[in-house]
């Protein structure tokens, strides 16, 4: 099963997504970030999505709602960590996951957020 | 040799990716096409989820003369079946709760993709990766 983890550090939110996550528990992780925002007080969240061995269409909805629900809340959020393979899946599927910045690795979305470096403009039309 | 997973619950959509997977890496395919497999695989049996309520999943290895190895699966179900399955394999339509993608994506994902469908009497998808 999943373990996941959310953990904050000075004030950004990371989270680590792992294992094989079902719709309903992705649906429930959905919830509990937005309330670790609030709780926490941070204006950044990190998703990190290096051990996802795959993201479909409805993992992919999540993730671009997660952020986009995230940036209402007035937090900004990075997703890092794709998997070249999974990369290459969701551009082939033709999935747009739209509104979500992205960031190589954990170092670069923490430099992002720290305002020192860009990241990769967001993916999709609303971007 | 067949072999089967039944859909019945959410989390058996995680136990149908699961099987492909290990069934994918038996037979020696590539990390990228294990991704396509398994994320085919993840759309449609959410669709039979969503769709249809119950249904299964069979798969096995195939082989043809032009084509070598290849690692089919079969997606079933008793459900309302598809009107209108050109309009379902348009990108972004939807009958339902979905995003409109698990059709066409999975067909893009995979080499071979084929549906047969009856109204009242459930639907019928086979998809084919080859081992190339």
């Amino acid at each position: 099963m999943e373990k996941t983890s959310i953990v904050k550090i000075q004030n950004v939110l990371i989270v680590t997504l792992q294992g094989d996550i079902d719709d309903h528990s992705a649906q429930e992780l959905q919830q509990e970030i937005l309330q670790s925002v609030i709780h926490h007080q941070v204006s950044g969240v990190v998703i990190e999505v290096s051990q996802l061995k795959l993201v479909d269409s409805y993992m992919g909805r999540i993730l671009s709602d997660t952020a986009r629900m995230i940036r209402l809340m007035g937090a900004e959020t990075l997703l890092v960590g794709l998997r070249p393979m999974v990369a290459i899946t969701i551009v082939e599927m033709g999935l747009s996951i739209e509104g979500v910045k992205t960031a190589l690795n954990l170092e670069d979305a923490l430099e992002v957020l720290k305002g020192g470096r860009a990241a990769a403009p967001s993916l999709g039309r609303d971007g | 040799m067949t072999n089967r997973v039944d859909i019945q619950r959410e989390p058996d959509v995680v136990l149908a990716r699961q099987a492909a997977r290990r069934a994918a890496i038996e037979m020696g395919y590539s990390l990228v096409d294990q991704t396509r497999i398994t994320t085919a695989v993840s759309e449609l049996a959410r669709n039979i989820f969503l769709y249809a309520g119950r249904g299964w999943m069979e798969y096995r290895q195939v082989a043809r003369s032009d084509q070598g190895k290849g690692l089919e699966f079969l997606f079933q179900d008793e459900g309302p079946g598809i009107a209108d399955i050109d309009l379902a394999m348009t990108v972004g339509y939807t009958s339902g709760g979905g995003l409109g993608m698990g059709l066409s994506g999975s067909q893009r994902l995979m080499d071979e993709f084929e549906i047969q469908s009856r109204l009242g009497e459930g639907t019928t998808i086979r998809i084919v990766k080859w081992l190339g």
